[in-house]
């Protein structure tokens, strides 16, 4: 598991999610052992109660998250739910380490005033600047809190008396606690512009590599033509083991040249640069237009394209139809390259409620069980689709993902191995 | 069919390029002009009149943007198809060029000489759309 660079993308979220759930199955045990022996003997038993009590709550809510982040496997997680889903966790830990630091006392106090840098330092990474001033504000009024229960004789009786007796000790540590909340509130802000930093240090880079990949595209077109002249007798001609070498090289190419274009259409995506139009669209028209396209490819594999649509469907819907049509280009060509020979590849839309669905199934290879989680990766491509095609850059489901996304819809599939694959899209509707 | 073959001038500075395509165009029977800097692709646009002009962005000099600019702007070219190529291929890029006037917005890299000519034909046949 690798430290993510960048925020953006769902599937570096979901990566970080996961790291996160994982530590915690370490960090909270370790926190609640350090509690355990350093705590304060301030009304034993109760102590150590809440204390169990309070882990118990926290590994719980960890094994929900974990549950949440595997279920989805097959669905791209939408952002949002998963910002949701940070927030949560970062909730539940800062809740945790309240009462850790309610009941360790003295130096111990000042290990669990730590502590809380740790959630901070998560917010960082997950939110911007006012989310992490948030959760550093929380941090010291709940440290505060603690520091006010423990002092005060409130927690000694455990009886409801009103009025509080503001000791020295009692003033001595709330001024404690104010200095430690203003800790917080400095962590999160420098820890946020440090982190500023270093994201505008790698959108520079990005710049810079988008630069020389556009600059590619020269001379990979001089070849292209160069290429087509010499494959077209314009150049004199040929035996056959120089036609047959020079049109491998225009496939090899072509295939540069498509490599170029998803580089540069995920550099868009990351720098925020993917504009989208959204208009009322004529899919079926869409679809069609996307399928003739890739009909020469089918035949040549002796795969079927089928497009199944009710009557009864709106004439229009809104949508970037740019997007789409490379979303649907992708599926519809996954589905050929990955179908066996022979093989169909059935194109459905149909409305559902309010929702446009449409699916791309293929009678192919199918994706193997423990493979089914990276599909939506970068750059990701199962082994089974690299043995069966090599030349595959396994952007276009990625790219995909975040059209979708941008939609407000959903991607996911069903698959098989040896059976086959669907991948079905839906798309909300737009007002 | 006609025996005034279809003049086009193209303006791009690559001379490679321009020499592959001037070759090809030519064995498609059309009349070729070539330019290889900006200011001197107006003069010969406006010494010759040709049908289609063939304008690449990255130009020395005028850029491709500034010549489509002065040619939309010469009446004499109303008639005149002007196709931008790029290498970029950039959703501003096109919009830019649409804005100005451009016919058709081609991607070299995804375009080989015979679709261009396709292209060309194809521009050819319909009207032009007139924008004010």
């Amino acid at each position: 598991m690798s430290v993510p660079q960048e925020i953006e993308e769902g599937n570096t979220q979901i990566r970080s999610a996961r790291l996160i759930v994982w530590c915690r199955w370490f960090y909270a045990p370790l926190i609640f052992l350090f509690a355990f022996f350093g705590k304060s003997d301030i009304g034993v038993l109760h102590a150590l109660l809440i204390l169990c009590g309070a882990l118990i709550v926290v590994l719980l809510a960890n094994a929900f998250f974990a549950l949440y982040l595997q279920r989805n496997t097959s669905t791209a997680i939408d952002g949002k739910a998963l910002t949701i889903l940070s927030g949560i966790q970062i909730g539940s830990d800062v809740l945790f380490l309240f009462f850790i630091a309610l009941f360790v006392g003295d130096n111990g106090n000042n290990v669990a005033a730590l502590f809380f840098l740790l959630p901070i330092v998560i917010s960082i990474t997950v939110f911007d600047l006012g989310g992490a001033l948030m959760v550093a504000m929380i941090s010291g009024a709940l440290f505060a809190l603690s520091a006010f229960l423990r002092e005060s004789p409130y927690l000694m009786l455990g009886a409801g008396d009103v009025i509080p007796l503001m000791t020295k000790e009692l003033v001595a540590a709330l001024a404690r606690a104010g200095a430690v909340a203003l800790f917080f509130l400095g962590m999160a802000f420098l820890g946020s512009r440090l982190f500023l930093f270093s994201r505008l240090r790698d959108k520079t880079l990005l710049e810079e590599i988008t630069d020389v990949v556009h600059q590619l595209r020269t001379p990979l077109a001089s070849i292209k033509w160069t290429l087509k002249y010499l494959l077209d007798g314009d150049g004199g001609g040929m035996n056959e083991e120089q036609r047959s070498l020079l049109t491998k090289s225009f496939a090899l190419n072509e295939h540069a040249v498509s490599l170029v274009g998803e580089m540069l259409t995920i550099a868009r995506l990351r720098s925020g640069k993917f504009v989208y139009h959204f208009v009322p669209v004529q899919f079926e028209k869409l679809i069609q237009e996307v399928i003739q396209d890739l009909l020469p490819i089918a035949t040549a594999k002796r795969v079927r394209i089928e497009f199944h649509a009710p009557k009864d469907l709106p004439a229009t819907w809104t949508m970037d139809p740019d997007k789409m049509r490379d979303v649907l280009q992708n599926l519809i060509d996954n589905g050929i390259k990955y179908s066996t020979e022979h093989g169909t590849v059935r194109v459905r839309a149909n409305a559902q409620g309010r929702d446009l669905h449409l699916s791309v199934e293929d009678s192919g290879m199918g994706i193997p069980e423990k493979e089914k989680g990276k599909i939506f990766s970068q750059f990701f491509r199962a082994e089974n689709a690299i043995a069966t095609e090599t030349e595959g850059s396994g952007l276009g489901l990625y790219i995909a993902h975040h059209v979708v996304a941008r939609h407000n819809g959903k991607i996911w599939f069903e698959s098989e191995s040896g059976k086959g694959t669907i991948f079905h899209v839906i798309l909300p509707s737009r007002q | 069919m006609t025996n005034n073959p279809i003049k086009v001038l193209m303006i791009e500075d690559d001379k490679f390029l321009c020499d592959l395509a001037a070759k090809k165009f030519s064995k498609e029977g059309f009349h070729v002009l070539v330019a290889m800097e900006g200011r001197r692709g107006i003069e010969l646009a406006e010494k010759e009149l040709p049908d289609v002009v063939l304008i690449d962005i990255l130009l020395p000099g005028l850029d491709g943007f500034e010549v489509l600019k002065r040619l939309r702007r010469n009446p004499s070219f109303d008639n005149t198809r002007l196709i931008v190529l790029s290498n970029y291929g950039q959703a501003e890029e096109l919009e830019k060029a649409r804005a100005l006037g451009a016919d058709q917005f081609l991607i070299k890299a995804d375009f080989t000489l015979d679709d261009i000519l396709d292209a060309i034909k194809k521009v050819l046949a319909s009207p032009r759309k007139y924008f004010a």
